[in-house]
C-alpha cells in the first residue's frame, strides 16, 4: 500500500489512464528483461525505458540506484489502486482542451487521481464526470432538454 | 414502471436512469450469469440494473468493492461497460389477459412469435410475505377429485402440501388431475414449470386445452436451456400472479414443479457468484429463498373477500429416499407431503400414493363430522390391512377374517382407489362408492364385475343430476358413517 503522499507523487506523475497504460507496459517489458541472464543496468534502463527512469526519479528517488524485480511489482500493484475519474468530452475536441481538464481536475479537484479521457460522439459540448460511481452530466445536450421538457 | 423489460429500451432510457440516479458502474469481469461490477455506491440488492448493451440485470449480492448482477439474458456483457441503476425491483406484468396464456418468468409470451403483452399493472415478484394480520384460519375443504388423497390425506384451501417422489411416478398426473377439477370448481390454477422441457410444457398446455381448462389457467414456464436467473425465477413470478388472482377475489391453486430443480438452479448462480457453499453445495439460504416464497401462500383477509393461495410444490425423490436435503427443507416448510412411491407404482397402483407415508397437518380441520368419519374407518382399515397383508407373507394359515379383510382391501383398492386416468371423483361420489363398498352392497360381485358396477354408479353419478342431487341430499342428511351405511344398506337397489 503506497502511502498518501507517494500515491499523490504517482498520480501526478501519471496524470492519465493512457499514460498509465504506457507505463504498466514498459514496466512489464523491463520485468522481462530481469527474466534474462544479463539484467539491465541503471545506465540501461535510463536509455531505453526513458518514461520509467524518470518517473523512479520523481517518484521512487531511493529506488533509482538500484532497481529491482520485487519493487516494479510494487510499483505495478501501486498504479492499479490510483483512483480514476472518467470524463466523456466531444469528440473534436483538442488536445489543449484535454490538457486543460487534466490540469483543473489535479489542481482544483483531488491532486491523487488519473484522469481518463474518452471522446464521445454523444457529447456535443460540455462534458460527463463519473468518479467512484458518481455521474454528473455538465453537457449542452442535457441543459437544453431539461429547459425543453421542463 | 418496467416497461423497458417489455418493449426493449435504448440508449434514452439508459442515459434517463443515469441522470435520474447520478450513479453509473462498470463491467469489471463476468462468468455468466454473473456480471461483477464496479460503481455504483448506493445500489441495494435485488435491484434491475441496465448495461449500456441491453442487458438487463438483477443484483444478487455486493461486497465493498463490488457488486454480483444475474444477468437475465444470455448475451456476454462488454467489459469496461457502463451499469445505470433504476432504483426499482424486478416487477412483472399482470392482468386478467393472462389466463389461458403461457409465460415466461419475466411475464412475456413464452412463444415470442405470437402476440405481445401490454400490461396495465406491475407486481413486484418478491415482496415480503402478508403477515399474520391478514390471514385466516384454513377452514374450507380443498377437493382434488382424487379418493385417495381426499378420503385419507384432505388438504383445505391456502394449505401448502409438498408433492414428493420419483421420475414418472405419476406426480404431474395427480396435479393435473386436481387443477382440472378445481379450475371446474372456478379456481384459477397457475402451474409453473421450472427448468422444464419444452415438451413437458406442451403436454400441460395440451391437457388443460383438451379439458377446456385453458381459460382458468396460467402456464409460467422455463425451459432448462434458459438462463439461470430466469429459471430461477419461475416461480416467483408464477407466485406473483397467483397474488394478483387473489387480490381480485379468486382462490387459486398454484403448483410449483419443481422445486429440487429450483433448487438446484439457485446452487449454480450462487456458485457461479462464489457464495460460500453449504451443505450439498446448495446456498446457506436456501431454506429462506423456499420458506419466503411458501410462506406467499395460505388463506389471506383480501379487499374482495377471503380468499386462498393453495400451493402443491413437487419436489423429485432418489430411489424412493425422500430424506435429501431440500426434500426435508421443502417438508418442514410445508403443510404436510404426498409420497408417490416407486414400488406401488410398478405394482400397477394409480395413482401410486403411500399413504401411510404422506401427511396433512391442515386438511383435517376442514372436514365435516361424516367425512371425518369415513377417513377414520378408512385409515383404520388400511392399517389392518397394511399389517395383514404383511401377516399372511409369513405363509400363515388364512381365516375367514383375513380372507375377508383381505378381499375389502382389494376391492377398495382395485375400484377406489385406482381411479382411471382423467377422472375425477366429487368428493360425495368417492362417499358413495366407499359406503357402497363397506355395506356390502357388492358382496356378491367378483373384482372384473365389481369395477362395472362402480363404473355404472360413476357414470349414472356425472351424468344423471337427480341421482346426483338424491346422492348429495343422503350424504349432508347424515353427520356419521354408521347412519349412512344405514341408509344406503336401505336404498341401496335405488343407488346401483
Amino acid at each position: 500500500m503506497p502511502s498518501e503522499i507517494a500515491r499523490t507523487k504517482l498520480a501526478n506523475f501519471v496524470k492519465t489512464t493512457s499514460n498509465k497504460a504506457e507505463i504498466e507496459k514498459q514496466l512489464g517489458s523491463l520485468l522481462n528483461d530481469f527474466s534474462t541472464i544479463n539484467p539491465p543496468s541503471p545506465l540501461d534502463i535510463q536509455n531505453k525505458y526513458s518514461l520509467l527512469y524518470r518517473m523512479f526519479l520523481e517518484c521512487y528517488p531511493d529506488m533509482s540506484n538500484k532497481i529491482e524485480q520485487a519493487s516494479l511489482i510494487s510499483i505495478l500493484s501501486d498504479l492499479k489502486e490510483l483512483e480514476e475519474v472518467k470524463i466523456d468530452i466531444p469528440n473534436l475536441s483538442t488536445g489543449a482542451y484535454d490538457e486543460k481538464i487534466c490540469t483543473w481536475i489535479t489542481e482544483c479537484v483531488n491532486n491523487g487521481l488519473l484522469v481518463n479521457i474518452t471522446a464521445s460522439n454523444n457529447v456535443t459540448s460540455g462534458l460527463i464526470l463519473s468518479y467512484q460511481g458518481q455521474y454528473a452530466n455538465y453537457t449542452l445536450d442535457k441543459i437544453i432538454k431539461d429547459r425543453v421538457y421542463a | 414502471m418496467l416497461n423497458y423489460i417489455y418493449k426493449g429500451y435504448t440508449q434514452e432510457h439508459f442515459n434517463k436512469f443515469l441522470d435520474q440516479t447520478g450513479e453509473v458502474g462498470y463491467v469489471e469481469s463476468y462468468n455468466l450469469p454473473i456480471i461483477k461490477i464496479r460503481g455504483l455506491p448506493t445500489a441495494k440488492p435485488k435491484e434491475i440494473v441496465l448495461l449500456e448493451n441491453g442487458i438487463v440485470g438483477q443484483i444478487m449480492s455486493m461486497d465493498e468493492k463490488f457488486i454480483d448482477v444475474v444477468a437475465l439474458s444470455l448475451n456476454p456483457p462488454t467489459i469496461g461497460e457502463k451499469v445505470c441503476r433504476t432504483n426499482q425491483k424486478l416487477e412483472i406484468g399482470v392482468g386478467d389477459y393472462l389466463l389461458g396464456k403461457t409465460v415466461d418468468s419475466l411475464g412475456q409470451n413464452l412463444y415470442k412469435d405470437l402476440e405481445s403483452f401490454v400490461p396495465e399493472r406491475y407486481l413486484n415478484i418478491d415482496p415480503k410475505p402478508a403477515g399474520i394480520e391478514k390471514r385466516v384460519k384454513i377452514n374450507q375443504y380443498f377437493e382434488t377429485g382424487v379418493s385417495i388423497v381426499d378420503m385419507l390425506i384432505p388438504l383445505g384451501k391456502g394449505q401448502r402440501e409438498l408433492v414428493i417422489g420419483d421420475r414418472k411416478t405419476g406426480k404431474t398426473d395427480f396435479i393435473l388431475h386436481t387443477m382440472l377439477n378445481q379450475a371446474k370448481q372456478g379456481t384459477i390454477c397457475i402451474y409453473a414449470g421450472v427448468g422444464k422441457n419444452a415438451l413437458d410444457i406442451k403436454k400441460v398446455e395440451k391437457f388443460l386445452d383438451q379439458n377446456q381448462i385453458k381459460e382458468r389457467s396460467v402456464v409460467v414456464a422455463s425451459y432448462s436451456s434458459d438462463p439461470s436467473a430466469l429459471v430461477f425465477l419461475t416461480p416467483y413470478s408464477a407466485m406473483t400472479i397467483a397474488e394478483y388472482f387473489m387480490e381480485m377475489g379468486n382462490d387459486v391453486l398454484i403448483v410449483l414443479d419443481d422445486m429440487t430443480n429450483h433448487a438446484k438452479f439457485y446452487r449454480e448462480l450462487s456458485l457461479v457468484a462464489r457464495k460460500f457453499p453449504g451443505r450439498s453445495s446448495y446456498p446457506a439460504d436456501i431454506f429462506y429463498a423456499h420458506s419466503r416464497l411458501l410462506e406467499r401462500a395460505g388463506y389471506f383477509k383480501t379487499s374482495r373477500g377471503i380468499n386462498a393461495i393453495t400451493c402443491l410444490p413437487v419436489a423429485g425423490a432418489t430411489e424412493g429416499d425422500i430424506t435429501g436435503y431440500i426434500q426435508t427443507n421443502l417438508m418442514s416448510i410445508t403443510d404436510g407431503h404426498i409420497f408417490f412411491d416407486k414400488e406401488l407404482f410398478l405394482q400397477g397402483k394409480r395413482p401410486a400414493i403411500n399413504y401411510f407415508l404422506s401427511v396433512t397437518r391442515v386438511g383435517r380441520q376442514t372436514q365435516t363430522k361424516l367425512k371425518w368419519s369415513v377417513g377414520r374407518e378408512l385409515s383404520t382399515f388400511l392399517s389392518l390391512l397394511d399389517k395383514t397383508e404383511s401377516f399372511i407373507h409369513f405363509g400363515a394359515e388364512v381365516n375367514e377374517g383375513i380372507k375377508s379383510t383381505l378381499a375389502m382391501g382389494e376391492k377398495i383398492t382395485k375400484t377406489l382407489f385406482n381411479q382411471p386416468a382423467g377422472q375425477i371423483y366429487n368428493t360425495n361420489l368417492q362417499i358413495l362408492i366407499f359406503s357402497l363398498i363397506w355395506g356390502q352392497v357388492f358382496k356378491e360381485q367378483n373384482i372384473d364385475n365389481l369395477s362395472h358396477q362402480v363404473d355404472a354408479v360413476v357414470n349414472r353419478y356425472q351424468t344423471n343430476n337427480d341421482y346426483k342431487n338424491k346422492v348429495s341430499a343422503m350424504i349432508s342428511s347424515c353427520d356419521d358413517f354408521n347412519k349412512l351405511l344405514g341408509l344406503v344398506s336401505a336404498r341401496h337397489m335405488d343407488l346401483i
